[in-house]
This record gives C-alpha cells, structure tokens and sequence, in this order.
C-alpha cells in the first residue's frame, strides 16, 4: 500500500514520454493551396472516416444531419459538455496523452482563452482553405460562429408601456426593489454598466443597484424558466433565450438600455486531434454559407450587423442597441476583469 | 474432549486467518485507495494557487486559498446557514423517513405494497425538476398556493408563504430526502425483535418507558449512523439551496462552492474550491469522531440471535386508515406533485402553467423525438449498463467492508468502518476532477470508458453502501456466525449460508438505492463523460442548464422514472416488502 495509487507516477511518467517519442506525429500535414487544398482535405477526411465534436447543446443534432448529408462518408460523431468542463478535460488530456479525445470543440474567447494561452489550439491558413475572412478570428484560431448575446428583457404583461427603463438609473426606481428583477449567478449581463460610464462611476451605479436586491438564479435556463412563469418582470441575461420565448409565445420585450454583450462562439481544432483532417473540413463546412444556415435554422446566428441577418440583429437594430464585442483575447480579459468586479459588488 | 476441540478449531482458525485475514486486509486496502486518491488530490489542490491554472500545472503553493476563506466575513455566515439548513433538512427528513418506516415495517398499514413504490420511485426524478415543482407551488409571488392563500384571505402579495428562505430549504431538502433515508433506515424496523418490547410491558414497564429504555436504545446505532450520515451528505446538497437560497443570497456551503466554480473566469479556481471543501472534510472527520464513539458497543445491539427472533406486525385498528391519509397527503405533495409536474412538462407544447384547459393541447411529440435519437438511445444503454454495474459492485464491496467493520476488532475493521465516511465528505466535483487527473495519465482503457464512471460513482457511493450494510450486520448476533464456525463452516460459508441470508434485504435495498442514485448522478458522468460513455443525465443536464428545456428533460426523466419504478417493485417483491395487505 505504501505509496498507493501514486507510486507508480514515475513509471507511467517514463512509459509517457516514451510513447510520446515513438509514436508518429498525427497524420495532418499542411495542404496544397486553393481547391487543390480541399480536394486533398477531403480526401485525407474521407480516410480517417470520422470526426469527434463536442457540442454544448443537442439542438445542434439538425446540423449533424446536415453535415451527414454532405459528407456521408465521414461519421461526425458527436458529444454533450459544457465549454467550461470540455476545457479543464482537453487541457488534462493534452498534458498527459499523445492524443486529446476531440477534433472539434464550440469555443467562446471566455471559455477558450486557456486553451489559446497555452498553445493547444491548432492553427491553420483558413483562407487558402476558402474560408470567408469574416469567419475568422482570435488570429485564425477559432472560425465560424454565432453570438450569445447578454441583454435585457421584460414581460409586457407585467410592465406597463410607460414603466419600461429607458435608461440604466430607471432600474433604480423602487419599483424594481424587491426582487423584481434577476440575473445569473455570475451577474456578468450586468458587466455591461462598465461600456457606458468609468470604473469608479460604474462602480457607485452597481453599489446602488445591489441595494435594490436583485435575484441571482444559478444560470440563464432557471433564470428564463421563472420569468416565464411570470415570477420576475424583468431578466437580464442572454437575449437569445428571449427569442426562443418568442417562439413560444411567451410575453417578452427588449428593454431597450444597452450596449449588449455579445460573446462569440466558434469552433477549433487541437494540434493533438484524432482526426485532423476530418476536423478541419467540418470546421470548413460550419464556416461556409451552407454550414452558416444549419446553425441558423436551430437558433445560433451572428448578432452582427446587416440588421437583416437574423431576428435577433434585427431586433438589436430596431433598440439601436450597441454591441460590445468580445472577439479578441483582451476584449475577453477585459469583460472578465469587469465581471469580477462587479460581482464584488453586487454580491459582497 | 480437549483433543477432538482442538482439531476442530485450530483448522478453522487457520482457515480463518488465511482467508478471512486476507481478504480484510485486501477490501481495507481498496478502501484506503479509493478514499485517499480523491483526499489527496483535495488536499494538493487546496494548496494550489489555481486562478487561472489546473492544480497539475505549473503553478505555485499557497496558502491563500484558506486565507482568503478564512478572512472573508461571508465563510462564518454561510458555516453557520449550513448547519442550520443540515441540522432542518436531516430533522425533517429523519422524521417522516422514521414514521413511514415505522408504519410500513411495523403495522398493518393498508396497500402498503403501493405507497412503497410510490415513496421510492420519485427517487429517479432529477432534484432540480422536483424543486422546480416546489417553486410553481410556493414562490411568492405568483406560486399556485400562494395565489389561493391571497385569493381566500385577500392579504396583498407577494407571500404569505416564501420558499426562497432557509425554512424552504430545509423543507423541500428535508423532504425530498426522505425516500433516501427510509431506504437505509426502514430495514432496521423491520428486523426489530417485538418481544424485547413485550417482554419490558410483561414487566411493569410503561409504553413511554419501553419505548424510552428499550426501542429507542436498540435502534440507536442505526438512526444515529443515519443522522449523522445524512448530515454530512446534506452538506453537499446543491439543486435545494441552489434553486431556492441563490436567489437571495442565502448561501450554504455547495452553493458558495459552486459560486467560486462558476465565476466569468474561464478556468473554475480548483484551489479555493479545495479549501472550502477541507473544512466539510474537517466537520465530517469531527462527526466520525463522534459516530465512532457513539456504536463503541456494537454487540449490544443486536436483536438477531441464535434464538430465534419474530419481526411481527402491530395492529393499529381503525387507525390505520387516519394513518394511510396521512401517507397519502405526503405522497400527494412530495411524490404526485413531481410526478405529475414531469409528466405535465413533458407533454406540454410550450411553457405554461399546469392547468386543465392546457391538457388538451398535450403531445407526445417530445417522446417521439427521444424514441428515434440514436444518441438517447446509446445514452440509455450507457446508462443501464453503468447504473446496474455501480449498484452491484458497490453493494458486494459495502458487504465486506461494512462486515469487516462490524466483526474485526482490528485496525482494519475500524478504517473499514471510518474510510468510507470520509470521502462523503468530498464534493462530487473534487472526486470527479480527481478522477478525470488521475486516469487521463494511465495508459489503461479506463478514461473515456463507462468504467472511469462507474469508479467514480462505487467511491461516492460506497459510504451509503456501508450505512445500509453496517446497521443490518450490528442487529446480528455473533454467536450465529460463532456457531457456523464450530460446526465447521469457513468464513465464506458462514458468510453466504448464514450472514448475508439474513442481511438479504439490507442487499436488495442497497442495491436498489445505488441504482435509483445512478440513474440521476449528474456530476460525475458530467465531469467524465465523453464521446463514448454519455449517460441519460448528462444529456438532460445540457438540456435543463444549458438549454433551459424543461419540458425536453423531463421527458428524458420519464423513462428513468419508469425503470426506477418497475425495479422497485421487482425488489420490493424480492426483500418480501410486498407481504399480503390483509396482515
């Protein structure tokens, strides 16, 4: 017993690292450019056979079949995690294996930054591969994509017309005291006072905020679950929660106080993937306007401007509401030093 | 006389020693692995500055973590809600856990057989639905019975009754617990021998005395064992204080530990979260203490001897039917309301409101989706395969451990006995991290297997295995073991043929409460599934957190509830539960 599980360590180190030095480097080498380039992507994709990508949500399954449908000779097997536990998993993974579990991973700058901090994302030259520059970004590493956007929203039926705030100070007024209004654990909608005023002047805004007592649901599914129930008047959080409301004929409206947050999410590849080129040719294909109207069809889409490219960029035109972008890792360093500290402040 | 002893025992002792021995140290020794890898890993970690880090990389050691708990004025108010919302939860939950035991166990409750089912199966409804359900009845503002409280008495809203409180934790915690409790509990009113009562009232003893100085005392180790370890697993509740305390900043230990995991940060602070879980880990190790100094004289307990013993029914008269409307009401607002709240979402066609006039616009086109994903249906088989796994290799394993606990008066028995105590104290998402950095380094194919899981949930179960099995062993008797023994039988034999015969329906109950609890285990197949060993949960708990789909995941907790109901009905028929309602 002496030891336990650990004695062995320093045998599984060695054992590692010479499995490491064995072992080929994955079969992924850089392509020929032009349509030369996706002839032999996909042909080198068609012989790995399959490809492995984590989803956060199972609504994406119509994307797979559509993916399927495309390229049935490559199985796009598919998983459910959360970007937050898929991250601690691939970098535990690509610290001690030749081989990480996942070719595709839907990444946000939040979530992803630490696997861009430590260089376990793939890069590649998209562009030789076709791929639109608009779809790239955080230095080519991540590409394609839809927006998350954090907003506010009340149900009509409980506010009326004239009571809607127009302003950040109307959420102030003591009709919203008690309860009225609720956010998510994390308070990171409310980050967006930061945008509109400096540090200190943001900082005395939130105090007075707090003292209004806002309800902090353990996340944007509970938070949109009670307001539509009619337990809240007014939610702050992910707007496009908002529109599957909508959908559902549920009392809802913008509170037209911004700017809004929108929180990119894109797909990436890891230098350890299994299946490099089966990865990079669905990333490809998600970028591409076919894979772009998948996404589309099932909710996620760009918050970006032309107003007309979905319901939701719309709707932020019709509010003229800004957007604050987080597309780069210091946007995203810089929303999160934000979020720390408001939620000092609002739950000390 | 001497001669012929002699040669029958020393082969025995022999064979005692050889194989018994063995097999203690060994059990002891798995044990000791399971809880230490999850311990160390927690205690390493607590030490780790982990801000933007994982606890294996190159980061630095510290104490900061336990400073800034210790400095923050917030850690005493949330030690102190802890314990207040522990002590509410397990004294409700211990309540009604013992009165139902008492009547189903003890008395001739009519259809007793049913309001068993129908007090286990909601056992496989996620919490986070159930509570859900709570929050439709009682949130102030426009819950269902509030509405009615307002509407009969004309009081103005919002209230009068509030669940976003400490008292509503505590109830709908408390509540929620108890078909758990009475799982681990109802066996030993089962097997309690009526006479020593009788024999009390046979000599002068008044009924308050009897029950006083004979039952209460004979049932001590048991329901102590229960409280206590209730207590501590109460500790790293979560979907109660998250769903109801979150919101107005009533904060226990799990939730302000899910606070420091789940900030705008990209990483979860691993470090810090260590460090909040040492100090449940220092209160468990307190109540061990206390548990262990509390059953000191097991053998005293025992009402199972080698002369016989008659668990027989008490006849409550016309009682028994005040005494099934009072199950009944329970029933109808801890197992109905779920129930009928799972059903109602998953035929729904959107969001509303349970309501009659809703009914009509009900559809089944949920079930038809799931009936034809290939990912449900693989996620099913994960599930079953993983669940029926746990659930007999942690009841074989809780078997031995908890009967080296009761019978060695060695070292082993006694770590045997405390071991499995302390990892109940380690929150899930410390276990399962342990795990995920542990087996993501051993070139063996573990990691990404249902088998990572099914380690990871025998080591957060075997604890509960052990308070099931313990409690049935102590109200054994040496001496039938003793007597096996001098007729010859090794300690396998006695073991298979007399022990676990009698301890037969402690098994199936184990067994059947891991499987309800694996069934709906979130974090752990969370924290270490991947592309092949996805279980149901974890497709629901992407569609209820992530997605907000209320209405999908409970449609994914049918099926569950289904399968949980049936087996509970096979082993209800298995343990004899079932008996005759004419009794």
């Amino acid at each position: 017993m002496t030891g336990g599980p650990f004695a062995a360590v320093p045998y599984l180190a060695v054992v590692l690292a010479l499995a490491y030095a064995i072992l080929p480097a994955p079969a992924y080498a850089a392509a020929p450019s032009g349509s030369a380039a996706m002839e032999e992507l996909s042909k080198n994709a068609k012989k790995e056979g399959e490809v492995i990508w984590q989803l956060a949500s199972s609504r994406i399954e119509p994307v797979v079949k559509a993916f399927q449908a495309k390229y049935p000779e490559i199985k796009l097997r598919s998983f459910f995690k959360t970007s937050r536990d898929v991250v601690t998993q691939v970098i535990a993974e690509d610290r001690a294996r030749n081989q990480v579990s996942v070719d595709v991973l839907s990444l946000d700058l939040q979530r992803g930054t630490p696997l861009l901090d430590r260089r376990i994302v793939a890069s590649e030259d998209w562009s030789k591969l076709g791929v639109e520059p608009s779809q790239l970004w955080a230095d080519g590493l991540i590409v394609g994509g839809y927006d998350t956007v954090d907003g506010m929203y009340y149900n009509p039926q409980l506010v009326q017309a004239a009571e809607v705030p127009r302003r950040w100070e109307d959420l102030l007024h003591p009709r919203w005291a008690n309860y009225q209004i609720a956010t998510t654990s994390s308070g990171s909608a409310l980050t967006a006072i930061y945008y509109t005023r400096n540090g200190p002047d943001a900082d005395a805004y939130l105090r007075k905020l707090a003292g209004q007592k806002i309800a902090f649901e353990q996340n944007t599914a509970v938070m949109t679950k009670k307001f539509a129930y009619g337990e809240y008047k007014i939610a702050v959080g992910s707007v496009g929660r908002m529109e599957e409301l909508q959908a559902k004929k549920i009392a809802v409206a913008m509170v037209p106080v911004g700017p809004v947050i929108a929180v990119r999410r894109g797909f990436a590849t890891l230098k350890k993937s299994p299946h490099p080129n089966a990865a990079r040719l669905l990333m490809i294909w998600l970028a591409s306007k076919e894979g772009r109207k998948a996404l589309r069809e099932i909710g996620n889409h760009a918050a970006a401007f032309p107003c007309d490219e979905s319901d939701l960029a719309e709707l932020l035109c019709k509010n003229k509401l800004e957007i604050v972008f987080l597309s780069t890792k210091e946007k995203a360093k810089e929303y999160e030093t934000f979020g720390k500290r408001a939620l000092e402040i609002l739950r000390p | 006389m001497r001669a012929l002893d002699a040669n029958v025992l020393i082969p025995v002792r022999f064979r005692t020693f050889s194989y018994a021995q063995l097999a203690a140290t060994g059990t002891v020794a798995l044990v000791l692995v399971m809880v230490a890898l999850p311990i160390v890993v927690l205690v390493f970690t607590s030490f780790r500055l982990t801000e933007d880090k994982l606890p294996f990389e190159d980061t630095i050691f510290t104490l900061q973590n336990y400073r800034g708990l210790l400095a923050a004025g917030k850690t005493y108010t949330v030690l102190l809600n802890t314990l207040w919302y522990a002590l509410g939860a397990v004294g409700a939950g211990f309540t009604l856990a013992m009165v139902f035991s008492w009547l189903f166990e003890r008395t001739n409750i009519p259809f007793r057989s049913i309001m068993i089912v129908l007090l286990l199966a909601p056992m496989a409804i996620p919490s986070i639905v159930k509570t859900m359900g709570w929050i439709l009845l009682l949130n102030p503002v426009n819950g269902t019975f509030n509405v009615l409280l307002r509407d009969w008495t004309g009081a103005a809203g919002p209230g009068p009754v509030n669940i976003y409180s400490l008292t509503g934790m505590m109830l709908v915690s408390g509540i929620g617990m108890v078909p758990s409790i009475y799982v681990l509990v109802s066996h030993v009113f089962a097997r309690f021998d009526v006479r020593l009562e009788e024999s009390a009232r046979a000599s002068g003893a008044t009924a308050a005395t009897t029950f006083r100085r004979i039952t209460v005392p004979l049932l001590r180790p048991a329901l102590l064992t229960g409280a206590i370890f209730y207590f501590v697993n109460t500790l790293d509740n979560f979907e109660g204080p998250a769903l109801l305390g979150m919101p107005r900043d009533i904060f226990v230990f799990s939730t302000y530990i899910y606070r420091s995991l789940r900030t705008v940060s990209a990483l979860p602070n691993y470090g810090l979260t260590s460090a909040f879980a040492m100090v449940l880990l220092a209160l468990a190790a307190v109540l061990v203490v206390f548990y262990a100094r509390s059953v000191r004289h097991a053998e005293r307990f025992a009402v199972v001897t080698g002369k016989g013993y008659r668990p027989s029914l008490i006849n409550l008269g016309r009682w028994r039917w005040l005494a099934l409307a009072l199950v009944v009401l329970y029933f109808s607002i801890s197992a109905l309301l779920p129930l009928a709240i799972v059903l109602w979402a998953s035929l729904s066609p959107g969001f509303s409101v349970p309501s009659l006039s809703g009914l009509a616009e009900a559809t089944t086109a949920r079930y038809v989706k799931l009936a034809h994903s290939e990912i449900f249906h693989k996620a099913l088989m994960n599930t079953l395969l993983v669940t029926t796994a746990t659930a007999t290799a942690t009841t074989l394993l809780s078997a031995v451990v908890a009967w080296i606990a009761v019978r060695q008066r060695s070292i082993w028995g006694k770590l045997a006995d405390w071991l499995p105590f302390i990892n109940l104290a380690n929150p899930s998402i410390i276990l399962a991290s342990a795990l995920l950095f542990f087996f993501v380094g051993i070139p063996l194919p573990i990691y990404g297997s249902n088998w990572i899981i099914i380690i990871g949930l025998i080591m957060a179960y075997l604890p509960y295995g052990t308070r099931i099995m313990g409690p049935a062993y102590l109200q054994i008797h040496k001496e039938l073991e003793e007597a096996a023994r001098i007729s010859g039988a090794s300690t396998i034999q006695t073991m298979i043929r007399i022990v676990l015969p009698l301890v037969k329906t402690a098994v199936w109950r184990g067994w059947l409460w891991m499987f309800i609890h694996g069934t709906t285990a979130t974090t752990i197949p969370v924290v270490l599934g991947g592309i092949d060993n996805q279980t149901v949960t974890t497709l629901l708990f992407i569609t209820l957190l992530e997605e907000g789909d209320l209405e999908m995941a409970s449609t994914m907790a049918v099926p569950l509830v289904v399968i949980c109901g049936l087996l509970t009905l096979f082993v209800a028929r298995q343990t004899l539960l079932l008996r005759t309602d004419t009794n």
